[in-house]
C-alpha cells in the first residue's frame, strides 16, 4: 500500500481543526443544542463553537477541596461562635435541622485560629492561609453557599454534575460540549489530582464523567510525572516511523470503510481519536514540562518545599494548560499521606487543617499572582470550593461534621467582582442566611461568564431535553462586573 | 336515627382520614415526584411538546395544591402556603401559555417555578 504523506498531513490538519467533515446537526447525538447556539455544523464534536453571548472568561481552573474543609476555620470568622464555645446548639439554630451522619450534634466548637483582615476589602482570613490572604482583593467570597446531601458522594456529584446520583455530565464536559476545544492537540477538560484519594477525594471518576453526553467530552486525568496520560507513550521497541506507518495503514483502511458509511460518526470519531492520541504524544508532555519555567516561578508555586511541591506542580501545570487553550482544569486536593483522609476532619481538625491548608495555601496564592502577572486572571475563572462545609458544633471532641447548610466558596478572575463578599451565614456559621448561592447558581454563573446560557445549553437524552444545571440555577448577577 | 349518627360518624372519620392522608403524603417521595414531573414539563416546553407539557403542568397544579393544603394544615407556615400557591399559579400559567403556543413565556414561567421551588426549599427542606 502506498502511503501518501500529503494526504496524511491534510487529514491531520482537517481532523485537528474540524473542517474535514460537515454534517447536519441532526446526525449528532443530542444535537438540539447545536442549532440553539448557531454552532458550525461540523461532525467534529470538539470543533470550536460560538457562545450564546459575549464571554468574559475563556477558561476555568476549578480547585476542588476534596473532603470538605471547615471554612469556619479559614474565611468565615464568627466571634459569636467563640463566645458560645462548649454550649449546646441553641434551639433557635437547630429548627428543621436533619443531621444525617453518625456523629450527632456535639457542643459548639470555637475555632482555635487567629484572625486578621486583609487588603482594601478587609476580608477575614485565618492564620491557616497567610499567603492566600495577600490576595484578598482579587477574591469574591460566596459566604452564603449551600448544597444538598450530607454525604461526600451525593454532595460531590451535585457540586460537579448537578445530580444526586451518577450519570450526569460534569460542568467541564458541558463547557466542552458548548464551546468545543481551543487546542485540538490537547484535551479540553483535564483533571489533575495529587496525593492519596486522588480519585476525587475518594469519589472517583463520576465527578469528571461526561455522563449522558458523548464520551469525547469526559475529563482526561493527567498523572504526576513526565508522562501525564496513561498508555499514551509509544510502546518500547516501536519506532516513530513504525508507529506512523501503522496509523497510516489504519487510517486508510478506516477511510475506505468510512466512504461506504458516511453517516457512521463512530468511525469518524475513532479516526480522530487515533490522530489526537498521536499528536498528544508530543503535546501533552510538553504541556506539563516545567523545565522551561524559571526558578522564581517554581518557588512562587511552592515547588521548593516538600509539603507543597505536588499540589504546586499541579497548579503550575494548570496555568500552562489554560495558556495552551485548555478550557477546564479540575484540580483535586488529595491528602499528602495516609495519616489524613483529605480535608475530612471528623477528628483532630488542628492536625488535619494544619497539613491540608499548608498544602494548598502557597500554591494557590502563587497561581493567583502568576495569572495576574501574565494577564491571564482577567479571563480565567479560578474557583475554590468543596462538596460542603463543616459544622460549628464539634464532633469526637476535636473535629467537625459535614455541613451542607452554609459554607464559603470563592471565585477570582474571569469578570467576577474582586475584593467582594456576597452573602453570609448566620451568627454561628451553621446556615446560609443571606445571598444564598446553591451549586446550581454557581454553575449557572460560571457558564454565563464563559458565554453560555445555562437554560439554552441543552442535550436531548432518552427523549428528555437535559440542561447543564437541570431545572434550577440562576446567574448570581451581584458578583459580576 | 342511630343509623344516621353512625353514618355521620363514619363520614366525619373518612374526611379526617382523607385530610390526614393528604397532609401526611407530602413527604420526600412526594416531593421527588413533584421534581421529576417538573423536569419532564420543563423538557417538554423546551422541545415544544405541547401535549406532554400540558399534561405535566396540570399534574403539577394538583400536586402543588396538595402542598398548599399541607402547609395550611401544618400551621405556622405562611411562607410555605404562599410559595406553594405561587407554584400552583405558575403551573397554570404554563398550561395557558402552552395552549397559546407561546413556549417562550412557558419557559419563563418554568424558570420562575424553579426559583420558587428553591426559595421554598431554603426555608422548609430538611437537608
Amino acid at each position: 500500500m502506498t502511503i501518501d504523506q500529503n494526504a496524511r498531513r491534510r487529514f491531520l490538519v482537517n481532523a485537528g481543526y474540524g473542517i474535514g467533515a460537515y454534517a447536519f446537526s441532526g446526525l449528532l447525538p443530542g444535537g438540539g443544542f447545536i442549532s440553539s447556539v448557531q454552532a458550525a455544523e461540523y461532525l467534529d464534536p470538539l470543533a470550536p463553537k460560538q457562545p450564546h453571548h459575549a464571554a468574559k472568561a475563556k477558561a476555568v481552573i476549578w480547585l476542588h477541596m476534596a473532603g470538605a474543609p471547615s471554612t469556619l476555620d479559614l474565611f468565615d470568622y464568627k466571634p459569636e461562635l467563640v463566645k458560645l464555645h462548649g454550649q449546646p446548639l441553641p434551639d433557635s439554630f437547630s429548627k428543621n435541622l436533619k443531621t444525617a451522619t453518625d456523629g450527632g450534634v456535639g457542643a459548639l466548637y470555637a475555632t482555635k485560629r487567629t484572625w486578621k483582615q486583609y487588603g482594601e476589602s478587609g476580608a477575614w482570613f485565618s492564620d491557616l492561609v497567610p499567603n492566600l490572604a495577600q490576595h484578598a482583593d482579587k477574591i469574591c467570597f460566596l459566604k452564603g453557599s449551600k448544597t444538598e446531601g450530607s454525604t461526600h458522594v451525593i454532595a460531590s456529584l451535585k457540586l460537579h454534575t448537578s445530580g444526586l446520583v451518577p450519570g450526569r455530565p460534569a460542568l467541564g464536559s458541558w463547557i466542552q460540549y458548548g464551546l468545543g476545544t481551543n487546542n485540538p492537540d490537547l484535551p479540553a477538560f483535564v483533571v489533575l489530582a495529587n496525593g492519596r484519594s486522588t480519585g476525587g477525594g475518594g469519589r472517583g471518576q463520576v465527578i469528571w464523567s461526561s455522563g449522558f453526553l458523548p464520551a469525547v467530552y469526559q475529563g482526561t486525568a493527567f498523572r504526576q510525572g513526565d508522562s501525564p496520560i496513561l498508555h499514551l507513550d509509544r510502546p518500547a521497541g516501536v519506532s516513530d516511523v513504525e508507529q506512523r506507518n501503522t496509523l497510516e495503514l489504519l487510517k486508510n483502511l478506516n477511510q475506505r470503510t468510512a466512504a461506504r458509511y458516511p453517516a457512521d460518526t463512530e468511525l469518524e470519531a475513532r479516526l480522530r481519536s487515533y490522530d489526537l492520541a498521536y499528536r498528544m504524544q508530543k503535546s501533552a508532555p510538553e504541556a506539563v514540562d516545567l523545565s522551561k519555567e524559571t526558578d522564581a516561578t517554581k518557588k512562587l508555586y511552592g515547588l521548593d518545599d516538600k509539603s507543597t511541591v505536588e499540589y504546586g506542580t499541579n497548579l503550575l501545570r494548570a496555568r500552562r494548560l489554560i495558556e495552551k487553550g485548555v478550557r477546564f482544569v479540575h484540580v483535586i486536593s488529595g491528602s499528602p499521606d495516609d495519616s489524613l483522609p483529605d480535608w475530612d476532619a471528623h477528628n483532630n481538625i488542628e492536625k488535619n487543617h494544619g497539613t491540608m491548608a499548608k498544602l494548598v495555601d502557597k500554591p494557590i496564592a502563587g497561581l493567583l499572582a502568576d495569572l495576574e502577572a501574565r494577564g491571564l486572571l482577567k479571563d480565567t475563572l479560578v474557583v475554590w470550593t468543596s462538596e460542603f462545609g463543616r459544622t460549628p458544633y464539634g464532633q469526637t471532641g476535636d473535629g467537625r461534621d459535614h455541613n451542607p447548610w452554609g459554607f464559603t466558596s470563592w471565585v477570582a478572575g474571569g469578570g467576577i467582582k474582586a475584593g467582594y463578599t456576597h452573602g453570609a451565614t448566620d451568627e454561628i456559621g451553621l446556615r446560609a442566611a443571606s445571598g444564598i448561592v446553591d451549586t446550581y447558581d454557581l454553575q449557572a454563573t460560571l457558564l454565563h461568564q464563559l458565554g453560555l446560557d445555562h437554560r439554552k445549553l441543552t442535550f436531548q437524552y432518552q427523549g428528555r431535553q437535559e440542561k447543564a444545571t437541570t431545572v434550577f440555577g440562576d446567574v448570581v448577577q451581584e458578583i459580576i462586573t | 336515627m342511630h343509623k344516621k349518627r353512625l353514618l355521620h360518624l363514619a363520614l366525619t372519620s373518612l374526611l379526617a382520614m382523607t385530610a390526614f392522608t393528604a397532609s401526611g403524603a407530602v413527604d420526600e417521595d412526594f416531593m421527588r415526584n413533584v421534581e421529576d414531573t417538573f423536569k419532564s414539563a420543563d423538557s417538554a416546553i423546551g422541545l415544544k411538546d405541547a401535549k406532554t407539557a400540558t399534561s405535566d403542568a396540570r399534574e403539577l397544579e394538583k400536586l402543588f395544591k396538595e402542598v398548599t393544603d399541607h402547609y395550611a394544615q401544618k400551621g405556622d407556615a405562611a411562607e410555605g402556603v404562599k410559595l406553594s400557591q405561587k407554584s400552583v399559579d405558575l403551573s397554570t400559567k404554563i398550561v395557558t401559555t402552552v395552549a397559546a403556543k407561546d413556549f417562550d413565556s412557558a419557559a419563563l414561567a418554568s424558570a420562575e417555578l424553579g426559583r420558587t421551588c428553591k426559595t421554598c426549599h431554603n426555608v422548609y427542606k430538611q437537608d
